[in-house]
């Protein structure tokens, strides 16, 4: 059977042909190629005889044009998404259980590392991977609602179940939703990320269940319906997660190396015996004026086993000093201000409960305590000491107002206590030059004797090393002073051999002194003979670099840094016991997410 | 199972009738539903495409005619089968009514006059 169409009137038929050819266009060019004059004959024939060309004509030749377009990507587009979703899925899903679990997952996006500026960062990230996963999911829904309207009428059913395909449809734009309320939620993170996850869980099992009992079989196109969506789904509610997790903040940073927030920042330790040590790390997360969350990490047996005090501590931050004279007594501080500036935490418990004993505002810039009880704060202005674990505090040396910070503190004894100072020659004349002076006591802090060692200093890292409480040496600026007398008096004297100029050193009883070398460090020296004589130890783990040490005796030493896998710090402990031949390296506690702020509408 | 829709049905049912090309599916369409489905090329071909994709109807060729090369379809076994189990479904349907019609009729008339056979889709289907 063939009708002929009525013969068309060529100047009309090509008059609009060149419209219905640009609607053409819509058809991928290999159908083009090959059924092209098919079609536009067709059209001809169709409408001719009319004067106009028909939007709506046009309109149905563009959409079946462009389902074709979708149905030849598509063979491509599918496999692909699926490899790279294959690849996705696992760290997603790892991160959401690690993460459940309150351990840090394996992919934040601090861990993606190439900017720096988190807020940004996190927010960027987010509209682009909700807005790459909203086309997925829109085109997958969009391929599961045409593959249900077109299926070929094979049975007999005049009422048909919710299928995967529908399913994908549906618990897409639900998956949205609860990304949303889990990112703008007020919930624990984790509790809500791990509660949709359940959830769409469930409902995608129910659907997957419903399926089965209805349909007699599974096609290749559904089952990737189903599992793209099922990926998409898991990497959504990872998506929640991790942005919930990782809880950007508006900060206003001090350290470089603490950019990345949620980050923690190792800053202190201080360890009273061979077997017991205790390092103080800070998350700088300041959401919105909060401030940073301190953490106490307790080690014992020589740092083999590090665990966190489970109280976590409002003090201390970026730098600060921890100062342990027990295994169960710590004094804490932050160091040169911060967002507890003046506020000293102790505890009596080995960090299970703490309280704040000082919290005047002042900036502190040095904290030593020889004994439980006694303490001695070196503060921009001013010394103030405690007998009394820190109940009563006795101002007891005044400093000039334009002294330079000084961290260079040392009580070798309960009694005896050095520290030195960077300031003016004169509080009158404060451009004429910096003096350097060493103030002393030898009654527990009740009374100092300052001298000036050098006036027109050039400055330089300050340093008090004692190798008996009556016995120190002292430098800044590369010039060294010694007293034997308890600071009486001061000569001047040479240079300790092997140590390299502008280092930190400290020595412990028995006359073992170790000194970081570099800012980080990436290596120690140690001295055996109080400071006289200093040579390298074995080198750190690779990768690591160290901010502070506390070293017991010439053998046990504990150094708390990090290292950079991916250009953000990663917190670590490194610990020797063999005079530093050896280290092991351990990784700092993880801080529990509960103890981190909570999320952040970034909507 | 999704209902066949109108412009697939009518497609099928043409093509039922023997192969044919664009125009004159578009043609016999129109004839056979007095005008109601109304194709455009667009939609025709958008059909056409998806039920080649099926294998419910299969190209037959192209002929010259009149100075343009005209594309034949043809419907498959699978295709034919399929718009007769559609038909069958659509006459279901009308018989859902049409018996609910019935009932009510004899019961008001209380006659027996004869209920006229029931035809679905066009004369030249059943014919």
């Amino acid at each position: 059977m063939a009708t002929d169409p009525p013969p068309v009137p060529p100047d009309l038929a090509r008059n609009l042909r060149p419209a219905y050819r640009w609607c053409l266009r819509a058809y991928p060019r290999s159908y083009l190629r090959e059924h092209g004059d098919d079609l536009i004959w067709l059209i001809t024939d169709l409408h001719a005889g009319e004067r106009r060309v028909s939007v709506r004509e046009c309109m149905s030749i563009v959409r079946s044009g462009m389902v074709r377009r979708v149905k030849l990507t598509g063979r491509y587009v599918f496999p692909m998404l699926l490899f790279v979703e294959a690849l996705f899925v696992p760290l997603v899903l790892g991160s959401v259980i690690k993460g459940a679990l309150g351990q840090r997952p394996f992919l934040t996006f601090t861990s993606l590392g190439f900017v720096r500026d988190q807020m940004h960062f996190e927010t960027a990230w987010f509209v682009v991977f909700a807005a790459a996963l909203l086309v997925v999911a829109s085109v997958l829904g969009w391929a599961g609602v045409r593959a249900v309207r077109d299926a070929p009428p094979s049975r007999r059913g005049r009422r048909r179940l919710p299928s995967v395909d529908d399913a994908g449809v549906l618990v897409q734009p639900l998956a949205l939703v609860a990304l949303g309320a889990t990112t703008v939620g007020t919930s624990d993170a984790s509790d809500a990320a791990s509660a949709v996850v359940i959830a769409v869980g469930c409902v995608l099992a129910l659907l997957i269940l419903r399926y089965w009992m209805n349909n007699g079989g599974l096609s290749r196109a559904r089952l990737t319906a189903a599992v793209a969506s099922a990926v998409i789904l898991a990497g959504l509610v990872g998506l929640s997660a991790e942005i919930s997790a990782s809880s950007p903040g508006q900060t206003d940073f001090t350290s470089q190396e603490a950019v990345a927030t949620g980050r923690l920042f190792p800053s202190a330790v201080s360890c009273p015996s061979p077997t017991r040590c205790f390092a103080f790390g800070s998350v700088n997360a300041v959401v919105l004026g909060r401030n940073s969350i301190g953490a106490l990490a307790v080690a014992e047996s020589s740092g083999d086993n590090w665990h966190l005090a489970p109280a976590r501590v409002d003090a201390g931050g970026l730098f600060s000093a921890l100062v342990c004279p027990t295994s169960l007594e710590c004094f804490l501080t932050g160091v040169g201000g911060g967002p507890w500036a003046g506020r000293i935490a102790r505890t009596t418990n080995g960090g299970a409960s703490w309280d704040y004993v000082q919290d005047s505002g002042a900036v502190i810039d040095s904290l030593a305590c020889p004994s439980a009880v006694e303490c001695v704060v070196v503060g921009a202005e001013d010394v103030s000491v405690t007998h009394d674990a820190g109940t009563s505090w006795a101002t007891t040396l005044r400093l000039s107002r334009y002294a330079l910070p000084s961290e260079a503190l040392s009580c070798p004894s309960t009694s005896d206590c050095y520290f030195v100072t960077l300031g003016p020659v004169s509080p009158e004349q404060p451009q004429s030059g910096l003096s350097f002076s060493v103030y002393s006591t030898t009654d527990g802090g009740r009374s100092w004797h300052g001298h000036t060692l050098l006036d027109n200093s050039p400055g330089g890292i300050s340093n008090v090393v004692c190798r008996t409480a009556l016995q120190c040496l002292v430098t800044a600026g590369g010039t060294w002073w010694a007293t034997v007398n308890g600071g009486d008096t001061w000569t001047e004297h040479a240079p300790p051999v092997g140590l390299p100029t502008g280092v930190t050193a400290s020595c412990s009883y028995a006359m073992a002194c170790w000194a970081l070398v570099g800012a980080p460090a990436s290596s120690m020296v140690s001295s055996r003979d109080g400071g006289g004589r200093w040579q390298r130890v074995g080198t750190f783990p690779p990768g690591f670099r160290g901010f502070e040490s506390a070293c017991v005796n010439e053998l046990d030493c504990t150094v708390i840094g990090g290292t950079y896998p991916h250009g953000i710090l990663e917190a670590q402990i490194v610990t020797t016991t063999d005079g530093g031949r050896s280290w092991a390296l351990t990784p700092f506690p993880e801080l529990p997410s509960r103890w981190l702020p909570r999320p952040v509408s970034i909507g | 199972m999704a209902k066949m829709r109108d412009p697939t049905y009518y497609t099928l049912a043409v093509l039922l009738e023997g192969r044919a090309h664009g125009w004159a599916i578009l043609d016999r369409v129109r004839d056979l539903t007095s005008g109601r489905v109304g194709l455009t090329a667009g939609t025709l071909y958008g059909t056409l495409d998806r039920l080649i994709d099926e294998e419910l109807i299969r190209r037959a060729g192209t002929e010259v005619v009149r100075g343009r090369a005209r594309q034949y379809f043809e419907i498959t076994k699978k295709g034919s089968g399929a718009v007769q189990l559609e038909a069958d479904a659509r006459a279901e349907d009308a018989a859902v009514v049409h018996g609910v019609a019935k009932r009510r009729d004899g019961a008001r008339r209380a006659g027996n006059r004869p209920v006229p056979r029931i035809s679905y889709g066009s004369p030249a289907l059943s014919g």
